[in-house]
């Protein structure tokens, strides 16, 4: 394989993929499952409060309210800035805090603060902002007894929703756009016989193969990434995840390669699509119903990408767990390219 | 233009339009399906924060301040009950308050106080519990402050009446249903292209016009029919006058929509994938109603904000024609303008 022709390919495969529309639905599908996540999350799901606030002169109010961190809370130019995220439901409460408010409430001095509530919020929004807003105030005041909160929690295992649905997510971003590039620009090149076209010019199977795939892995790796910056979820090492990252956009390409080589039309990867998602995304399912015994998912390769891409975003990484998937998950890929590799002659023989 | 003409297009369209085994499944089926997920969707709300404690204490003045703010309390008799009710989420949140309340003075014990959540509650919600099991005790104290609140509401208060999931799915599954009969239509044109059987229909005494005219019925019979069935399957027969002059508003736009996307797919794959991408685009407003203030002003950019937003009012709030009918200028304008565009592409393209 000359490493000169596999970029020159590459060149190749970048410039007219972006011309075809499964290039920027690689990108844009992961994204938008994200945002519709997130959005459905909301409508089942409470919504965390937010709070916005007007303060037009010096106050602790806003930072030792951000500090709580039971709330979003927004900070607002304007009293008409307020009341207008207000009334388009972008905050559930608006408060004005007057000047002087600080040292007011200090001297236990009466003070007046207009709120303006949105009025489609939860009640338990009004409420958490309510009680909030109050502790904050209090510690302005000094007025607040000495207490600490013991948080306990009831039960085992159930993550919260979001947490629940990120695994499935970060798949997803990682295997669309890895897996659909390099199959279906295979797929096309050999519906469009430009394949064969391709074979006649000195560059042998592999290369035109490990160009595909460079270009699948690409667009996992990027996708991936992107999730992850959407979702906040880099975690403390970026070099480790990057790495994690790695192997599952090597163990898309590399897929999608097999299926590249193997199927002839579309509609037959659509459907190769639609029913394999469910060995590839069960690892994820798993996650999402915690019910469901965690040692089966060991069983499907993508466990071994998707485990520590989940491991490494966390905030207290069991490396020793990490070190050992990434392992397995690196000599998958390993496995999978030899595979791939070994069965490129089939393009091959299209022109013999 | 020839009506005789146009009748025979009409019929050979819809014939077409059905024999693509695609579109005539989701036509179907995804009216089926999303009638089913309304049914199945829950059909109130509760909004309010349940919560519960445990203590010896009275919480006469705490019950006092938390009641005030539409909040379900129950007292438990130990703390193991406390713990189950969390666990048969009966509450959100129990709290185990100490039998005497700290005195407050520099130098004075901290005392704990404990809140017991569920697992699967965000942290968000966690520190918020904190805050609230805090303020509790400082009212139960006599620890008031000296603040004045004038609350005002913006919008209707629907404090304890939110409008329920089922409720505001209904815009978002009358717009996906226009959109998909879209992109069925955008691929009869695309396939007229592709095929080069519009060029047959040319030397016909069908004119450019008597074709899209034909088009556009075709359109308007596989769109606005489904959309107007699972009106009335979810919400029934009210609010007739409105619905109807949105739904023909909002079926005109998908139109001019279908003629542009059907003018840049060449083939089922293509005008799936771009018509998807303009779908995504134009699904973005119905983010709103699903979760008010998901997405700020920028969002009135998109013409389909004048057809989802005007039918959530109509279907949860009341709104009569007076209300919203700016909104349709709006969404006819934009669909003129469309029509347009799209008509000096297809006539390119038909040439």
């Amino acid at each position: 394989m000359s490493t000169s022709k596999i970029v020159g390919l590459l060149k190749k495969e970048v410039v007219l993929g972006l011309r075809n529309v499964i290039f920027p639905w690689a990108i844009v599908a992961p994204l938008l499952i994200t945002v519709v996540m997130s959005l459905l999350t909301g409508v089942f799901f409470a919504r965390p409060p937010r709070l916005g606030i007007y303060a037009p002169g010096e106050t602790q109010v806003i930072q030792l309210a951000r500090e709580t961190g039971a709330m979003r809370v927004l900070q607002y130019s304007s009293a008409e800035a307020l009341k207008d995220a207000v009334s388009q439901g972008v905050i559930d409460v608006g408060v004005i805090v007057p000047d002087g408010f600080d040292e007011a409430v200090k001297s236990g001095e009466k003070t007046t603060l207009r709120a303006y509530v949105f009025g489609e919020s939860f009640s338990r929004n009004r409420a958490v902002i309510a009680t909030t807003f109050g502790n904050v105030v209090r510690q302005i005041a000094g007025r607040e007894l000495p207490l600490s909160v013991e948080t306990v929690t009831v039960g085992e295992g159930a993550l919260p929703i979001r947490e629940r649905l990120f695994p499935f997510i970060v798949l997803l971003a990682a295997f669309f756009g890895g897996l659909l590039i390099p199959s279906a620009s295979m797929i096309q090149e050999k519906q469009r016989k430009t394949l064969d076209a391709v074979m006649v010019a000195p560059v042998t199977p592999a290369e035109v193969v490990a160009a595909k795939m460079v270009v699948g892995f690409l667009v996992s790796v990027v996708t991936c990434v992107l999730t992850l910056a959407i979702n906040r979820a880099f975690g403390a090492y970026p070099w480790h995840l990057l790495l994690a990252v790695a192997t599952a956009a090597a163990m898309a390409s590399a897929i999608g390669a097999l299926a590249g080589i193997f199927l002839s039309d579309m509609a037959t990867l659509l459907a190769l699509w639609k029913s394999g998602a469910l060995v590839l995304f069960f690892p994820a399912l798993v996650y999402l119903f915690p019910k469901i015994p965690q040692i089966i998912a060991k069983f499907f390769p993508t466990y071994y990408v998707l485990e520590p891409l989940v491991q490494i975003t966390k905030a207290n990484v069991d490396f020793g767990a990490f070190w050992t998937n990434v392992y397995i998950g690196l000599v998958l890929d390993v496995l999978l390219l030899m595979l791939v590799f070994s069965q490129v002659k089939r393009l091959g023989y299209r022109v013999k | 233009m020839s009506w005789r003409v146009i009748k025979s297009l009409v019929k050979k369209d819809v014939i077409q339009f059905f024999s693509n085994k695609f579109y005539a499944v989701i036509t179907v089926l995804g009216l089926v399906f999303y009638i089913a997920i309304y049914f199945a969707l829950p059909k109130t709300i509760d909004d309010k924060l349940s919560i519960g404690f445990y203590t010896k204490l009275s919480m006469a003045r705490a019950l006092a301040v938390i009641n005030a703010q539409e909040v379900n309390v129950i007292r438990a008799n130990s703390v193991d009950e406390l713990m189950r009710m969390v666990k048969e989420e009966k509450i959100v949140a129990g709290f185990v308050f100490p039998d005497v309340i700290p005195v407050s003075s520099q130098g004075a014990p901290t005392v704990t106080v404990k809140v017991y959540v569920p697992a699967d509650m965000e942290q968000e919600m966690r520190d918020a519990m904190a805050y609230v099991a805090k303020e509790l005790l400082n009212a139960e104290a006599g620890y008031f402050l000296n603040i004045e609140s004038e609350n005002e509401v913006v919008g209707v208060d629907l404090a304890g009446k939110q409008i329920p999931p089922s409720k505001r799915m209904i815009p978002v599954f009358i717009f996906l249903i226009l959109m998909a009969e879209t992109l069925g239509l955008a691929n009869l044109i695309a396939q007229e292209i592709e095929q080069k059987t519009i060029h047959a229909l040319l030397v016909t005494p069908a004119t450019v016009a008597d074709i899209l005219t034909a088009k556009g019925i075709t359109g308007m019979l596989t769109s606005f029919v489904p959309a107007l069935l699972l009106t009335w399957a979810t919400i029934g027969f009210g609010h007739f006058v409105p619905i109807i002059v949105l739904l023909l508003a909002g079926t005109l736009f998908t139109i001019a929509v279908a003629f542009l996307v059907g003018s840049l797919g060449k083939d089922l794959m293509s005008t799936l994938m771009w018509g998807a991408l303009v779908m995504i685009i134009l699904l973005l407003p119905t983010a709103n109603v699903l979760a008010p203030g998901t997405l700020t002003s920028w969002v009135k950019a998109i013409p389909t904000y004048y057809f989802v937003d005007p039918l959530h009012r109509v279907i949860s709030f009341n709104a009569g024609l007076e209300g919203i009918w700016k909104g349709i200028a709006v969404l006819l304008g934009s669909a003129l303008l469309l029509f347009i565009l799209s008509n000096a592409a297809l006539r390119r393209r038909f040439q």
